[in-house]
């Protein structure tokens, strides 16, 4: 059995249905991120598991032990809030060791373990300190310091990192994976942004309607998505739509409707006749100019932009417009001019062969 | 003429537009007016009139029932803040935590009454409390007394009428300070394995406390001044509130010695101010109560 182990988790507001029996499970020492837009019910399952809300159905159990009815405060979970929700009346010190009193440690073994864990986030001296006099990723350190001083059996990170600036963040994202590791915590993290899910999780659960549409770890999340709104969930992509004409050994000619068809390289199966979609991300796209190039698929630049270390390109092409992000450096200059007519190419394995039941219209 | 006033936001802001400041002329020349000038009056009398000295303030020091008077009115102001704290912070709280509609209702039985005239609803309480008020017809129809409680003319009718008014000022501020405290807090509490009563003890009082000061501050200061109500309800045999004191010896033209209390009753009103500004930070906790805290 799993350490933590939900099973059929529900929770309706009135008429409707925020978690539709939600399952999941995490190993021993896994860190796993719930990825999805708003109103998917992530945080609503990450409150569950604290405690501070009670189910409609279905279970919690974590180590063995069923927790669904236990009141939070008996839960011995730690959780990092978006807000982080440090006590503005008290010191860090104080903020850290609450969890260490509400257990009745002696004196003694609250400092020592308040040290300790203020070293851990690289904090040492800060102890007398009031959370307002810190920074942003310091605040966001004595709240993870304060989640995990009395050794929860799971730590829970509400959104923790989104109100810190784009860079702190990033490296936040590798100190705040890093530490979890040495503690061997399991970790459950909610977030809205897939490079954060992709960066620092073992597996992530995809999550949309309050249900888990796909749980995976982050390469096959990104490269073997079950539907398209897996495949958009994590990144750009293209998604061309169409129905198979005819199939080889190497793979199938998808009929894109106005005469327009595409030859798919794959080695997935599908049946002549069949509706799917592919999904090709933006940088797996290469272009080349026209002339030079074998390619079938022909089409015109209609709009540039410079993004830094990448240039995303809109080509027109099959009577669409695709999407195609050319990585830039010194040594390779992207040199294509607007309305110049250039070639589309990508691998084999780029296009993502999407079953059609849930695809993106 | 006084050079332009300059408000220091406005020259935060670039200074560029520095003439907003002279909006504030018409506000303050009334205040001048209405109040600067005859609050000097009063002041002015009670060292002149009738003679130029101490002599006014050396009386009240003397007159036992002057002293005795600024005492109970003290007294009586405390214990109504007291009981408006007390009653005011469970109010608040109900408020904060009830349903939007309960809450809606809640709010609007503590904020209409102090739209009623305050002398219409001391009248009120008079015919609650009166001898054959519905209090003691309720409780000897009950057969619980054999003979009515003598309710009115009491201290305890003084009391129980300031409450009554000044509960508003009490729960206010702390309700606004409360609806300030993000309830992450308190979750934040109960997941870190403090129980519901440790919780509130530890993190949501600690955080609301503000809130109680102004309130207290604003009840203490406000109930200092309380005329219409002791003198209706209270026991007007017996002691005098300082503000009735006054007018006692306003009323048989004691200029002079009613200006000298009614400027002890000033001074008294402004050291409780300096006080409590000192110790309780008294702008960041007006701030926090009425500016909206985080």
């Amino acid at each position: 059995m799993a350490f933590l182990e939900i099973r059929d988790l529900t929770k309706v507001y009135g008429e409707k249905v925020v978690l539709d029996e939600l399952n999941l499970s995490a190993q021993d020492g896994e860190f796993i991120s719930l990825l999805g837009p708003s109103g998917c019910g992530k945080t609503t399952a990450l409150r569950l598991i604290a405690g501070f809300l009670q189910p409609d159905g279905g279970s919690i159990a974590v180590n063995g032990r069923e927790i669904t009815n236990l009141p939070a405060y008996r839960r011995n979970i730690g959780m990092v809030f978006q807000s982080y929700a440090l006590f503005p009346h008290m010191t860090v010190g104080q903020n850290i060791a609450f969890g260490l009193e509400q257990r009745r440690f002696s004196r003694g073994e609250i400092s020592k373990a308040v040290d300790e864990s203020l070293d851990m986030v690289r904090l040492n001296g800060f102890a007398s300190r009031r959370p307002a006099e810190l920074s942003g990723g310091q605040q966001q350190r004595v709240a993870l310091a304060r989640a995990l001083v009395f050794k929860p059996q799971l730590l829970l990170l509400d959104e923790s990192l989104s109100a810190l600036d784009k860079k702190l963040r990033v490296q936040m994202q590798l100190e705040l994976r890093q530490i979890q590791k040495e503690v061997g915590v399991t970790a459950v993290f909610v977030t809205h942004d897939h490079e954060e899910a992709l960066t620092m999780s073992d597996r992530v659960a995809v999550m949309r309607n309050g249900r888990i549409v796909q749980l995976d770890t982050p390469s096959n999340v990104y490269r073997a998505p079950v539907d398209g709104f897996v495949a958009e969930s994590l990144g750009e992509a293209n998604f061309l739509r169409g129905s198979v004409r005819s199939k080889d050994g190497s793979g199938f000619v998808l009929d894109l409707g106005d005469g327009l068809s595409l030859a798919v390289a794959t080695d997935r199966q599908v049946d002549v006749g069949e509706t799917c979609t592919v999904a090709i991300r933006p940088e797996d796209i290469e272009l080349a100019p026209a002339r030079s190039a074998r390619s079938d698929v022909v089409g015109h630049v209609r709009s540039i932009a410079f993004a830094g270390n990448t240039t995303l390109y809109v080509i027109e092409a099959l009577r669409r417009e695709i999407r195609v992000r050319r990585p830039n450096s010194a040594a390779a200059e992207n040199g294509f001019a607007l309305d110049q007519e250039v070639a589309l190419a990508w691998n084999a394995g780029a296009a993502l062969v999407l079953s059609d039941r849930q695809g993106v219209s | 003429m006084a050079p332009t006033p300059r408000i220091a936001g406005s020259r935060r802001r670039g200074g560029s537009q520095p003439r907003w400041g002279l909006l504030v002329f018409p506000a303050a020349l009334f205040m001048v007016f209405f109040f600067a000038w005859p609050l000097g009056q009063m002041i002015f009398r009670s060292f002149t009139d009738p003679a130029m000295g101490l002599d006014n303030y050396a009386r009240f020091v003397q007159t036992p029932s002057g002293v005795r008077s600024l005492l109970e009115t003290l007294a009586m102001s405390a214990v109504v803040t007291l009981t408006c704290a007390v009653v005011g912070y469970v109010y608040a709280y109900a408020i904060r935590f009830a349903s939007r509609r309960v809450a809606a209702l809640l709010l609007l039985a503590v904020i209409f009454p102090a739209g009623v005239n305050l002398l219409v609803r001391t009248f009120a309480l008079q015919v609650v409390l009166r001898d054959t008020g519905i209090i003691n017809q309720l409780l000897m129809r009950l057969h619980l007394i054999g003979e009515h409680l003598t309710l009115i003319r009491t201290e305890f009718a003084v009391a129980l009428g300031m409450t009554c008014m000044l509960l508003p000022y009490m729960v206010l501020p702390i309700y606004s300070v409360m609806r300030g405290i993000n309830p992450d807090y308190v979750q934040a509490a109960a997941g870190l394995g403090a129980r519901p009563v440790i919780a509130f003890a530890r993190v949501f009082l600690p955080m609301s406390l503000p809130g109680l000061y102004a309130g207290s501050l604003i009840v203490f200061v406000a109930g200092l001044g309380f005329y219409v109500v002791p003198q209706l309800l209270g026991d007007n045999g017996g002691g005098r509130f300082l503000s009735q004191y006054t007018a006692d010896y306003m009323a048989q033209a004691e200029w002079g010695y009613g200006s000298a209390i009614g400027t002890i009753l000033l001074l008294v009103t402004l050291t409780t101010l300096a006080i409590a500004a000192r110790v309780l930070k008294v702008g960041e906790i007006l701030r926090m109560s009425f500016g909206g805290a985080r």
